[in-house]
This record gives C-alpha cells, sequence and structure tokens, in this order.
C-alpha cells in the first residue's frame, strides 16, 4: 500500500527536477599544457576536482616599499604543473581581478634560463561557471 | 855614559807624563762640553710640543701615514669596483627581462652587506629545496626575505624558486 503512493511521489520529482536547473553550465576542468605554454581552468571545477592535487589561480605579494611581484599555478589532473612569475604591473593586475568563481587562463614563457614568466593572465568570472552546489544546476559538473 | 842614558830615560818619561796630563785635561774639557750640549737638547726637546695622536704630527709624518691609508682604500675601492663590474657585465637574461619589461629599475652597485644578505636568502632557498618541500611559514619568510634584496637578486631568487617548483624539487603552493 505504501509502495504505492511512494513511487508516483518519486517519478513526479524527477519530473519536475530540470525545471530547477535552469541556465547553461559550462565547466573547465582545470589543463595545464606544456607543449603549449598554456594553463586555463575555473576554481570551482578545481576544487571539485577527484583529484586532490589539482587546482589553479594567480596571487600577488605586495610589500611596504613598493616591492610586489605576482605568480600564476596550476596543476591538472594528468599531473602536469606549473608556475610561472609576474613582474609586469599590468599581468599583477589581473593577477588581482581574480574571484572564488572566476574562470583563469593564462600563457609563459621561458626566458631563457629555465623561469617560467607570465605573459597573458585572463580572468572571467561568468555565471556558466557557477556549479551544481551554489546554484541548484544538476548540469554542472561534468567529472 | 850610564849616568847620561839614565837621564835621557828620564827626561822621556817626564815628557810624557806631561802629555799625558795635557790629553787628559782635554779630554775632560771635551766631557764636559758633550754635557753641556746634551743638557742644550734635553731642554730644547722638552720644550717641543707634544702630540697625543698621529693627526697632530707633524705634516711630514701625516703624509706618510695618510699615503699609506690611501692605498688601503683605494685598493679596497678597486677590487669591490671589479667585483661590482664582473657582476653587472651584460648577460642575455638580462637583455630579455629588460626587452619584455619596461619598468626594470636600474640596478645600484652591490654593498657588501648586500651580497651577505643574499648568500643568507640564496642559503634559506637551496635549504627549502634540499627538504624537498616548503610550508606556507617557510614560504612567506622566504618571500620576505626576498623582498628586501635589491631588485636584480629578487629576479635571481624568484628565478630560481621558480625553476626548482617547475623541475619539481621543491613541492610549493604560494
Amino acid at each position: 500500500m505504501k509502495l504505492r503512493m511512494v513511487i508516483p511521489a518519486l517519478l513526479g520529482a524527477m519530473a519536475l527536477a530540470p525545471a530547477a536547473s535552469a541556465g547553461q553550465t559550462q565547466p573547465a576542468p582545470v589543463q595545464v599544457d606544456l607543449d603549449n605554454f598554456f594553463a586555463q581552468g575555473d576554481l570551482i571545477s578545481a576544487r571539485d576536482d577527484k583529484d586532490g592535487d589539482v587546482f589553479i589561480g594567480c596571487g600577488t605579494r605586495s610589500f611596504a616599499g613598493g616591492f610586489e611581484f605576482g605568480f600564476c599555478q596550476a596543476e591538472d589532473a594528468d599531473g602536469d604543473r606549473i608556475l610561472c612569475n609576474i613582474d609586469d604591473p599590468v599581468l599583477i593586475d589581473a593577477a588581482q581581478s581574480t574571484s572564488d568563481t572566476s574562470f583563469v587562463t593564462f600563457s609563459w614563457a621561458d626566458d631563457g634560463f629555465g623561469n617560467m614568466i607570465c605573459n597573458r593572465v585572463g580572468t572571467s568570472t561568468q555565471s556558466f561557471y557557477l556549479d551544481k552546489h551554489t546554484m541548484g544546476n544538476t548540469q554542472g559538473k561534468g567529472n | 855614559m850610564r849616568g847620561a842614558a839614565t837621564q835621557i830615560l828620564l827626561i822621556v818619561q817626564i815628557a810624557l807624563i806631561g802629555l799625558l796630563v795635557v790629553r787628559v785635561y782635554d779630554l775632560g774639557m771635551r766631557v764636559d762640553s758633550l754635557s753641556q750640549e746634551r743638557s742644550a737638547r734635553a731642554e730644547s726637546y722638552a720644550a717641543l710640543p707634544k702630540f697625543a695622536t698621529s693627526a697632530e704630527l707633524p705634516a711630514e709624518t701625516a703624509l706618510v701615514e695618510f699615503d699609506m691609508a690611501s692605498q688601503v682604500t683605494l685598493r679596497q675601492i678597486v677590487r669591490e669596483e671589479l667585483e661590482t663590474f664582473s657582476e653587472t657585465l651584460p648577460d642575455p637574461a638580462a637583455n630579455t627581462r629588460a626587452a619584455s619589461s619596461d619598468a626594470a629599475p636600474t640596478v645600484p652597485p652591490d654593498e657588501p652587506a648586500d651580497r651577505a644578505f643574499k648568500r643568507r636568502v640564496d642559503e634559506q632557498l637551496y635549504s627549502l629545496i634540499a627538504q624537498g618541500q616548503a610550508s606556507q611559514a617557510e614560504l612567506i619568510a622566504l618571500e620576505n626575505n626576498i623582498a628586501r634584496l635589491p631588485p636584480a637578486h629578487r629576479r635571481q631568487v624568484l628565478g630560481e624558486l621558480n625553476k626548482a617548483v617547475n623541475d619539481g624539487r621543491l613541492d610549493a603552493r604560494f
């Protein structure tokens, strides 16, 4: 008797679920391309990745006296990892504009002595990078 | 004959004794003269001004000491300038960085204290590399010291840190 009531209720809930997951979703798992010198990914995908080593982000350090430097770093699920330094003020500003839900992309070049210097830093804060936990979007995570 | 010889010897002895007396008297006079001269010199020396330090010495002595000090100072300056010059010789890395950054500051000549401090920071970094990983606290300590380095040295140490992380020799996350 109870089973007859529960089954229709479950079917009804499943039918209503798609209506709650509105909006485009575009997760961007972390990718580090050491051959083409770029890395990208959104912070939420990185944080929720099953691989505990995966991460991506940019940061800055500022010191009294005017010295500051920046960096971007990432590691993907394949274990490819990169850290590039930033000393260009324009790129330092870009690195500071990262938010918790940003998509981050950056490129680098070898300075000839094995030091990786960031030469491009980009961030993008878009609704489609938000995951199912914050917006109830059940399609937000592909992994 | 014999008496005459004795008399001659007697006269000669008397003459020699007289000569000896004259000689002794002359020596006495000389001693007195020298004593007076010595006293006079002692008085004139005592009348000279006394000098407490080498800076108050008469000009000739001070000039000799100045030359010695100048030589030492000049050698030190030349040595430091040569070291600075050898370190500031143009290198490809500097050219690459200068091309990529318009805001590259002029590198001042290194002071010995700067070099000693850079060695300490280098040792700090190599110690972290040797242990294979760096905690957040260790990275903060390193960053704080890097910030105190001259600009050229900052880039060098940050570059070494960058290479160590990318080579996998140092597990560190900023």
